[in-house]
């Protein structure tokens, strides 16, 4: 049996709405500014959001393997870093300073890459006007059974008791890089200048004095909530496990993860006149399935059923949560403002 | 295999064939060679098992892509610790298809933590190698399966 953590008091959990992301990034940057702006941290993305259908990043992913079936550990391999994409230098002194920005164009220094994140952002899948994609955020899963955890021959990762945050100790960390290939997410990147292996911390310094993870404070759809699970008055609890319209991604990965999905809604097709096909949906159920398992039927039946209730002008508190008029009755507590921390020296 | 010492320190030179020099992690899949000699710290700790609580092993760990070999101390699988370093130094050098390292430290213990060594001695040592582009590390390496003696002439 892989090894498993102690199980933990309570567990963070977070949920994204879906069907609210702009696909801004502006989660991507605030994590990047955050934690990533070191050297040999420069190919990180501990926070991404990627368009679907697509390869995602690394590149395909989902089809690295890794995690558990049945219990047992699923084998894996090392992504390249060519597929997690390069982070490239611009010639930006050539354009803009050095007096060449009438002949020279911006381009990347390396020249010859050809696959970075976000390469196939906002492309499409499906023929036109039927054309149709979403976004999905990503971030470590901070998974009950973490697969990384159990692949450490150092027992460097572990999963804190109090709040069930998935960590690497760097200290202990020999970047082996078991932990990278054991991921079925493929969240965990390895630090070149350093030699160890890094991932999201869910913002632990913040969680602890009570603000929510950069990505979830900044991002203006109001896409992404957080809360203990357990805490009954938290949106988290009230979508996961009361309404239960929140669901996890590829959940046959076998690692319990704890974040957790609002599927995406789909627009009508339009029929060769142009006209509507009522009751059609854009986004196959079919690929929806193979991201969200067959659970992802119930939860869009269960969204649908929702809002026809809204239209007919009865309230809906389960519209009213994903909504969120409120932006504090996102964070499950984790309200405080980071503007209020005192940064270390 | 090849040993020497000054009273003072002891030398092992470890010489082995390898067809590809991974002396860099070059990309997120790639890992370096690494050699290490492994010493029982005291009597008679288990080899495969990196040691137990109550008899740890030392291993002193050289790879190219790091500045120095370093000492680190394990009492049972995964426990691996850097311990006092003790002088440990060394240099590996790539030709002719392989590898040729020297690792080598001061002879006398100063922490209680690593192996204690003197002229006269008789005691064991272990050896391993790690072929990186095998993606050999941690576990995953070349080891001699058996203590073999080291008899240090007095």
């Amino acid at each position: 049996m892989p090894v498993q953590p102690p199980p933990v008091k309570r567990q963070l959990a977070a949920v994204f709405d879906m069907n609210k992301c702009l696909g801004c990034q502006t989660c991507t940057i605030a994590c990047k500014t955050l934690w990533t702006d070191e050297e040999g941290m420069e190919y990180m993305w501990w926070n991404i959001v990627s368009t679907m259908p697509g390869e995602g990043t690394p590149r395909g992913w989902q089809k690295l393997s890794g995690g558990f079936q049945d219990g047992e550990p699923r084998p894996s391999r090392l992504p390249k870093l060519s597929e997690f994409g390069h982070a490239w230098e611009f010639n930006y002194e050539d354009v803009l300073y050095g007096g060449q920005g009438m002949n020279q164009h911006l381009q990347p220094k390396t020249g010859d890459d050809n696959w970075g994140p976000l390469w196939d952002e906002d492309q499409a899948s499906g023929a036109y006007p039927n054309s149709y994609f979403f976004y999905l955020q990503m971030i470590c899963m901070h998974c009950t059974n973490p697969a990384c955890l159990a692949a450490c021959p150092r027992q460097a990762i572990y999963k804190r008791v109090d709040d069930g945050i998935v960590l690497i100790d760097e200290e202990r960390c020999s970047g082996y890089r078991f932990c990278m290939e054991a991921c079925p997410y493929k969240r965990i990147y390895f630090n070149q200048a350093k030699k160890v292996s890094q991932k999201c911390i869910l913002c632990y310094p913040r969680i602890e004095q009570g603000v929510a993870p950069a990505c979830f404070r900044q991002c203006p759809g109001r896409v992404r909530f957080i809360g203990f699970l357990d805490d009954e008055e938290s949106a988290v609890h009230k979508l996961v496990k009361v309404w239960k319209v929140a669901i996890p991604l590829h959940p046959e990965f076998g690692t319990e993860p704890n974040m957790y999905y609002v599927p995406p809604l789909s627009p009508p097709l339009f029929d060769d006149n142009g006209d509507v096909i009522e009751g059609s949906e854009r986004i196959p159920r079919q690929y929806l399935e193979s991201l969200f398992g067959p659970d992802v039927n119930r939860v869009l039946d269960t969204l649908r059923t929702e809002m026809a209730k809204t239209r007919r002008g009865e309230k809906s508190e389960m519209l009213d949560t994903l909504i969120a008029y409120e932006w504090k009755s996102m964070f499950g507590g984790f309200t405080r403002d980071p503007g209020t921390l005192k940064r270390p020296v | 295999m090849q040993a020497a010492h000054n009273e003072a320190a002891i030398f092992f030179r470890l010489s082995w064939a390898d067809d590809t020099k991974d002396d860099e992690i070059a990309d997120t899949d790639q890992f370096p060679d690494a050699a290490a000699v492994l010493l029982p710290v005291k009597g008679d700790a288990p080899l495969l098992s990196m040691g137990s609580p109550d008899y740890p092993v030392n291993a002193w760990y050289w790879r190219p892509d790091l500045e120095a070999p370093f000492s680190v101390t394990a009492r049972g699988l995964g426990t691996t610790v850097r311990s006092a370093n003790g002088g440990v130094s060394g240099r590996g050098v790539y030709g002719a298809g392989g590898w040729s390292v020297v690792i080598s430290r001061r002879m006398w213990a100063e922490t209680a933590d690593v192996a204690a060594l003197h002229p006269g001695q008789q005691g064991k040592v272990a050896f391993a190698v790690w072929q990186g582009s095998g993606g050999e590390r941690a576990g995953l390496k070349a080891v001699t399966l058996e203590w073999q003696p080291l008899e240090i002439e007095g």
